[in-house]
């Protein structure tokens, strides 16, 4: 499969970076890794003419704890640095663990957190090579008319796999955002419109800048649970959970679902559940249910029907909740 | 044993090991000739569709474009196929389309990308037909006809009846009757199909590509494109895996020589991997009905199998594809009276042909899992009850296979030790939510089957003038090893170096021919051819040697690169002295030839009578499982493989022999499927297919060979290699049994059917007890 001919462009500061984006709008593709870019590309979902290299801007690289507390991580720092970092992984075992399970080693090693944030929406009906494409008219998200999931005209239900998210949501991160407009900061959450057809609320002049997460509270826990087909795949259902513990009830909790929607999804009716009860098998099996109703699985992955995803993100909601609790209270 | 032999029984690294490592090693997809054009394939979108006009001008106008070809340019080919019976396929389809891949154009162009561009302007017209995906329904009266001249789109039916089932059934203590189903899988190789080809103007046509058997498709090309045998020559380079997927011609092949005719430049064709997943061959997907008898004593009486394969749009092998689930059903554990109905079904989806242990994993999945219910049923162990229905040598199968060597129930007795089955077995380990258990599971092997006419295998050496070697054959290293163990074969033979014997690859133009790499018949078959050319080479020294000296070439002794008088060492020659006489005394050339015609009986594919192989081979596999009962997920801890094998040419390639096929059962019980959606194939690479990686298999893999030199194998050498595929179906499906006792009946083995049946098995339990 070949790639059609793009112009690569190799800014050295966010400045150029973001002038470059604005110049080129939606027909520049900003890249890092590449590992989910460039395959879509060889499938010609992403027909880029600009490529916008952001490997060589120092400003968006490496982790640094700031004088509040906070961490800050550099969008283009590489999973492998995010999943072996002590500092992440001493305080924020969830999302190192998140970074771990990535793909591979490969291709952690060059993968990025900004890109595994920022994943594509995926369906095994979209995700497809030319030749295959041809036995079936285009689908609404690659700009043709109909979902071939739901077989109804402009709708889409591609699914987002990023493991990273899922756990920095969790965690409380907030992004920056440099745009034409200037900057902004917003809970990382907002980065996400839940439409499989353009997952992201950031627009083609964007750049993600910053990936902040407060500073670790006292008596939490937390926790990343991702149940996948084999090791290297994207999730099937992941789950991260953050609460925190005081006199044996839960205070305050985040329960974060991914791959069963369009978007990651806090799972807010759960955390209520957990919120100022006795802590008992019960009640975690209580929120753990409660999940159920934010999982929206359609059938458009391998390996995992819409019935087993929304089961088995019960059981992962179920085992981060329980981990989390456990490391809360020996962290008490 | 091993300790006769200076070379034969020694682990030894394979002799292509340092330049497929350093990427030295080229493959079809790797060459490059002055002046190459770059060739891609159109493929039918539509699973069924009559062709009513091709309009290739936008393409051929397209700049860079060299040449556009349809199936109307090839003027003078056939219909080819495995058997007469069986040739339903064109190069490229003139008339209708058969499934969502089906090979229509192809364009030649300066470059890749303008090649991919201009198959895209290729205008097709179709009349769509009503297709049919579902086998069963294909067998209706009403259905589409796929191919008009078979009724009931019936590619194949064998039936075989081996003594009298319903008498078996009569003295059976307990009978009992299941249904299975087993999916799709691919081979899986790495390296796509790939062809360059050339056509030059005298006729003659050159082919490399990439083929673990290329004189299979040397014979059909040489059909489909009414090229004389003699004005075709097909080049194997290196190849990247077979695995069963690489004997037959590709739309790589037909478009590299047909457009190479037509342009008069070389041409190169290289499938992405999704047109490997969309065109090429795959395991068939079937339905199985069996029934099986067996007595209090725990024989097996009786077995009725009957199976309706998912063949897809064309035939394929599927003659030998639908014999071999019946006729190795009645090893390693005997029957006593059979009944086999297999039926090979034409569908509008991709086909399906070889793939390693070919098609009787399938049957074993079924048959493997029915040997614990009987047990279950009668209170036996199920490893007892193997062991009572277990082959021995000197045994005949119901249908007539004569065991010759055998240590059958050495291997199934060690696979199961080696997962401590007396201790475990029964007892459902748990740690949280996980359960244990373990399973076994049996299969056949053969050492080389006769599938068509030609069954003979031959070799040349020539020596060059400093004493070495090249092995002309017409075998294949596809990956398994086999230069490797052919230049061992020569070694030991000859008395000489593993580095002085070099293995050229099949260039139907200098090498003898050879039906192919299939069937585990390489070692036995294509080894014996070896070491009669070997021999031949040996007489042709001791005789030369004999005049020099004076003797008589029985009382030499070829020894340490030496020509002596037994028991004289001092009277002798070196060999370079015995090479160079014959070359610069005699002025001859120094050729040795050998070849064997194995002479097994053909297979019988309506009736299934007859010896097929020299040789049978036999194995166990046993597994401990660890079952998840909140996710359904399974994962293999151990895996113990144990085998006859003859004698093992070289122990180390024999484990990987062993080990890979086996892993790829475990890939097929619980990772990989290829869904279907109205005839479109959904798994089109690797991510969707998966096939699982390292981190995700057994992490405790133990093999047991039990040496048995067959008299009639090169070495006492039998076949290794494709039974290990087999057994891991049953014995997994047969483990997660035994740990959470639920009998899971189709393939693949997914979490989610896992769950399902612990949840009917719970409302069951349930419902005993109100």
């Amino acid at each position: 499969m070949r790639i059609l001919p793009f112009t690569y462009l190799r800014p050295n500061s966010i400045d150029e970076a973001v002038a470059a984006l604005a110049k080129h709008g939606s027909d520049a593709r900003i890249i890092a890794g590449g590992t989910d870019l460039v395959p879509r590309m060889k499938q010609k979902i992403a027909q880029p003419q600009y490529l916008v290299d952001i490997r060589r801007i120092g400003e968006l690289q490496g982790i640094a704890r700031q004088p509040d507390g906070s961490l800050r991580i550099g969008p283009s720092t590489p999973l492998t640095r995010i999943a072996e970092s002590p500092e992440i992984r001493e305080s924020y075992p969830a999302l190192a663990e998140a970074a771990a399970r990535v793909g591979s080693t490969q291709l952690r090693n060059v993968g990025t957190l900004g890109g595994n944030v920022c994943l594509e929406t995926r369906c095994w009906y979209y995700n497809q090579s030319q030749t295959w494409k041809a036995a079936r008219p285009n689908c609404y998200k690659a700009g043709g008319e109909i979902c071939h999931v739901v077989n109804k005209p402009q709708e889409c239900y591609a699914v987002y796999r990023g493991d990273t998210a899922v756990a920095l949501i969790a965690l409380g991160a907030t992004a920056r955002v440099r745009g034409p407009e200037g900057q902004r900061t917003l809970r990382l959450e907002q980065l996400f419109t839940g439409k499989g057809e353009s997952p992201l609320a950031l627009g083609p002049g964007d750049l993600l800048t910053d990936v902040m997460l407060p500073a670790s509270a006292k008596g939490s826990g937390q926790c990343y649970v991702k149940i996948a087909h084999r090791a290297v795949d994207f999730p099937l259902a992941d789950v991260s959970t953050w609460l925190i513990m005081q006199d044996g009830r839960c205070k305050s909790a985040r329960i974060v679902l991914g791959a069963v929607g369009s978007g990651p999804v806090r799972a807010r009716e759960a955390e209520e559940i957990l919120v100022g009860r006795a802590f008992g098998d019960d009640l975690v099996e209580e929120a753990a249910q409660a999940v159920r109703k934010f999982a929206h699985p359609v059938r458009n992955v391998a390996h995992g029907s819409p019935s087993y995803r929304r089961h088995i993100v019960t059981v992962a909601a179920r085992r981060a909740i329980q981990q989390s609790v456990t490391l809360a209270r020996g962290g008490a | 044993m091993t300790g006769e032999y200076a070379v034969i029984g020694k682990a030894t690294p394979r002799i292509d090991a340092v330049v497929k490592t350093t990427g030295e090693a080229i493959y079809a997809a790797d060459m490059i000739l002055p002046g190459m054009l770059w060739a891609k394939v159109l493929h039918s979108p539509h699973p069924h569709a009559r062709i009513v006009h091709i309009d290739t001008s936008r393409a051929e106008r397209l700049p860079g474009v060299r040449a556009v070809v349809t199936g109307k340019d090839i003027v003078s080919g056939d219909k080819y196929g495995f058997l007469p019976t069986t040739r339903d396929e064109l190069p490229f389809e003139t008339e209708k389309v058969r499934y969502v891949g089906d090979d229509i154009a192809a364009v030649a162009a300066i470059d890749k990308e303008i090649a991919e561009e201009a198959v895209g302007l290729i205008k097709v017209e179709y009349e769509l037909l009503k297709p049919v995906f579902d086998p069963e329904e294909a067998m209706r009266e009403d259905a589409p006809l796929i191919h008009e001249h078979l009724k009931n789109n019936i590619t194949v039916h064998t039936h075989m009846h081996f003594g009298d089932v319903q008498k078996g059934f009569a003295e059976s203590a307990e009978v009992r009757e299941e249904k299975f189903s087993t999916q799709f899988i691919v081979h899986g190789f790495i390296e796509p199909h790939a062809a360059l080809a050339t056509w030059d103007t005298t006729g003659k046509a050159t082919l490399w590509a990439s083929k673990q058997s290329p004189y299979i498709s040397y014979r059909h090309i040489s059909r489909a494109l009414g090229i004389p045998l003699g004005k075709l020559r097909i080049v194997q380079p290196y190849v990247g895996g077979g695995f069963g997927g690489k004997h037959e011609p590709f739309g790589t092949d037909f478009a590299a020589l047909v457009l190479a005719k037509k342009t008069g430049k070389p041409v190169k064709a290289v499938f992405d991997q999704d047109e490997v997943f969309l065109t090429g061959r795959r395991r068939h997907a079937m339905v199985l009905k069996i029934k099986m008898g067996v007595s209090r004593e725990g024989k097996i009486k009786a077995v009725q199998l009957h199976i309706v394969a998912d063949g897809g749009a064309y035939a394929s092998v599927s003659p030998l594809s639908i014999y071999l689930p019946g006729a190795m059903l009645p090893i390693p554990l005997h029957i006593e009276n059979m009944k086999y109905d297999g039926y090979r079904v034409y569908t509008n989806k991709p086909y399906a042909g070889a793939l390693i242990g070919h098609a009787v994993p399938q049957s074993r999945f079924a048959f493997e899992q029915m040997v614990d219910v009987m047990a279950e049923a009668i209170g036996m162990d199920s490893l007892e009850l193997r062991v009572r229905n277990a082959i021995q040598p000197g045994d005949t199968s119901v249908n007539g296979f004569k065991i010759t060597t055998c240590r059958f129930t050495d291997a199934l007795l060690s696979a199961a030790e080696a997962v401590d089955w007396k201790e475990k077995k029964g007892k459902r380990s748990r740690d949280g939510t996980k359960v244990r258990g373990v399973g076994i599971g049996c299969n056949p092997g053969l050492a080389g089957t006769r599938m068509g006419g030609h069954d003979g295998a031959s070799a040349v050496l020539k020596v060059f003038e400093d004493g070495t070697i090249t092995l002309l054959g017409g075998f294949t290293d596809s990956g398994q090893g086999a230069d490797t163990v052919m230049a061992m074969i020569v070694a030991e033979t000859l008395g000489m170096d593993l580095k002085e014997i070099s293995v050229a690859h099949v260039d139907s133009d200098y090498t003898p021919m050879d039906p192919g790499t299939f069937g585990s018949r390489t070692t036995f078959c294509s080894g014996h051819a070896v070491l009669a050319a070997a021999n031949d080479l040996k007489r042709q020294y001791l005789e030369y040697a004999a005049e020099q000296l004076e003797a008589k070439p029985d009382d030499l002794e070829l020894k340490d690169h030496k020509v002596f008088v037994k028991g004289a060492p001092d009277r002798g020659l070196p060999l370079l002295q015995v090479v160079r006489g014959i070359y610069y005394g005699r002025g001859t050339p120094i050729l040795a030839t050998g070849a064997i015609s194995v002479g097994g009986d053909m297979p019988d594919y309506v009736e299934g009578k007859g010896n097929v192989s020299p040789a049978y081979s036999s194995g166990a596999q046993a597994v401990e499982v660890e079952v998840d009962t909140e996710t359904g997920e399974v994962s293999v801890l151990k895996l113990a493989i144990a085998h006859d094998c003859g004698q093992p040419i070289n122990p180390l390639l024999l484990e990987g022999q062993k080990h890979g096929p086996a892993i790829s059962g475990l890939a097929q019980v619980l990772f990989e499927d290829i869904p279907m959606d109205k005839g479109l194939t959904m798994a089109t690479n690797f991510l969707d297919y998966g096939m699982p990686s390292a981190l995700d298999v057994s992490r405790e893999v133990a093999t047991f060979h039990f040496n048995t030199p067959d008299p009639r194998g090169p070495y006492g050498a039998k076949d290794a290699g494709e039974g290990a595929q087999i057994a891991s179906l049953p014995a997994i499906a047969n483990a997660i049994y035994d740990a959470v006792g639920v009998r899971i009946t189709e393939l693949p083995i997914t979490p989610e059917r896992v769950l399902t049946a612990l949840e009917q098995k719970a409302k069951a339990e349930k419902g005993d007890n109100v």
